[in-house]
């Protein structure tokens, strides 16, 4: 989705066509979680898809720290976010609540792999290529 | 009043003269023209062309919103979520992934 999702934000969400919304699995736990918070955390700074971008970036790092709290810091600091704010976000756990109750209403709405993509309700499972999303958001544009 | 033979010959040869010419004529088909020269006719006025107006179906790019302005709007939701994007957008485009 790393190489995808600019692709998307450049043909359709900048012009107004589209809108991108992230919905997080937490599919492998309490590192799913943490992720997860520390994306809304950078949302709070406006930097959410910064901090996804950076995360997945990182994900190899990220997978294998010892310290994963220490290790999102850091990569908050990377992409120059405030880290006092965000560090007060992670400790205040702001969103963990809110991301495990998305997750069980994803759950529940079937979905069990990942990634899974809705466009307007049409459900695609499984990591796909842009040429496999332009056609059907085309189509839904040209209705 | 008798006729000479040899006027009365002149006279009948000159009738079926006339009739073979006039068949003659009447059988050949005229090749019509293509009215090819009539597109070839077509002069550039002088007058310019109305200007088409023209119809803005996209942000022009100065419109356009940057990826910092997209991002303004892209704060954390209270339920836990993410948004890029105008929230009036025809297709909405969810994406369901774990960062692991």
């Amino acid at each position: 989705m790393l190489e995808v999702e600019p692709q998307l934000i450049e043909q359709y969400v900048r012009t107004g066509q589209m809108r991108i919304i992230v919905r997080p699995l937490l599919q492998t736990g309490e590192d799913s979680l943490l992720a997860a918070h520390a994306a809304a955390c950078a949302g709070e700074q406006q930097q959410y898809f910064t901090m996804r971008s950076a995360l997945y970036a990182n994900q190899g790092a990220l997978y294998t720290a010892t310290d994963m709290t220490q290790a999102l810091q850091q990569v908050a600091q990377g992409i120059g976010l405030d880290t006092n704010s965000f560090a007060r976000c992670m400790q205040q756990e702001t969103y963990r609540l809110a991301l495990i109750s998305q997750y069980t209403l994803a759950k529940e709405d079937g979905i069990l792999a990942r990634p899974v993509f809705e466009i307007n309700g049409q459900r695609l499972i499984g990591a796909q290529p842009f040429a496999q999303f332009g056609p059907i958001i085309d189509a839904l544009l040209n209705e | 009043m008798r006729i000479h033979p040899v006027l009365l010959v002149l006279v009948i040869i000159s009738l079926v003269a006339c009739t073979q010419t006039s068949d003659s004529t009447s059988a050949v088909v005229e090749p019509t023209r293509l009215p090819s020269a009539t597109v070839a006719v077509i002069q550039p006025t002088d007058t310019p062309l109305p200007a088409q107006p023209t119809q803005a179906t996209q942000p022009t790019p100065s419109m356009a919103p940057t990826l910092a302005n997209l991002d303004e709007g892209a704060g954390t939701t209270d339920e836990g979520y993410a948004m890029l994007g105008d929230a009036q957008a025809a297709v909405t485009f969810v994406d369901y992934s774990d960062f692991f």
